[in-house]
């Protein structure tokens, strides 16, 4: 196994995960339609959620890993963790600025 | 076995062990981020140390989870919306809830940094980045744990 692979795959599916969490948590809360959706596919719209989030991950780590790329540059490693690290307070600032907004609405 | 069980699945015995695990998995992420700068030559308690993270974090989703659906749902969050502090639920709750979905991605991806050695973690320059994310990941987690007090605050003098 390719480890800086696995990893370099891990960090993109790490940006495909909290892309999907960010999108499918305002979505949910500004379509009930979706969110009777979402809780009907596994009993709680988080439990589907939190379900959805480790196929995304998993999934998006199995594609990128399976892609034939031939050698991860040690800077483009480097780049993609500082952009995970960028997305996930990306991720953070918009759910949190949205529920706050949605509370004072 | 007849009593033990109902204990455990009692909740404050949930909440607990939800915290308790939190607690676990960002003091064990900590530690890594130590390890990470001491950048040892030997790899071994680095990899237990973030394979025990990762599971602190795995058991205080599943817990925390169930505790959600089960209990906070039906009983809680009534309570806290017809309270003082009904932005406890409407703000503090879903933030958390949602934010925690990153940190399970999060703590996979270092546990497989671990997996480097030395010489591979130093070649691909990966230090500052991976302090970068580890920290990040430990603040976000912070960060939902005072959201968590809020919410037990909002619950408690509602």
């Amino acid at each position: 196994m390719n480890t800086i692979k696995v990893i370099y795959s891990s960090v993109l599916a790490t940006i495909a995960a909290s892309i999907f969490v960010t999108a499918i948590t305002v979505a949910a809360e500004l379509s009930p339609a979706l969110k009777n959706i979402l809780a009907g596919l596994a009993g709680h719209h988080w439990l589907t959620k939190s379900i959805g989030v480790l196929v995304v991950y998993a999934a998006s780590l199995t594609l990128f890993y399976l892609l034939p790329l031939k050698q991860i540059s040690p800077t483009a490693l480097r780049r993609s963790l500082f952009l995970a690290t960028v997305f996930v307070w990306i991720g953070f600032a918009i759910i949190l600025l949205f529920f706050v907004q949605h509370f004072l609405q | 076995m007849n009593t033990f069980f109902p204990l455990l699945m009692s909740k404050p015995v949930l909440v607990g062990l939800h915290l308790g695990f939190a607690i676990i998995g960002i003091d064990f992420f900590l530690w890594l981020l130590g390890e990470f700068i001491a950048e040892p030559v030997k790899r071994f308690r680095l990899r237990i140390v973030a394979f025990i993270g990762l599971a602190g974090f795995l058991l205080s989703w599943i817990i925390g989870g169930y505790y959600y659906i089960k209990f906070y749902g039906p009983l809680v969050k009534p309570i806290i919306k017809a309270g003082a502090a009904p932005w406890a639920h409407a703000v503090a709750m879903e933030t958390k809830e949602h934010v925690f979905l990153f940190i399970i991605p999060m703590a996979l991806t270092a546990l497989f940094i671990s997996f480097l050695s030395k010489e591979q973690f130093s070649n691909s320059k990966l230090k500052l980045p991976t302090i970068l994310f580890i920290g990040s990941m430990v603040a976000v987690a912070l960060a939902i744990g005072a959201m968590g007090y809020i919410i037990s605050a909002a619950a408690r003098w509602s």
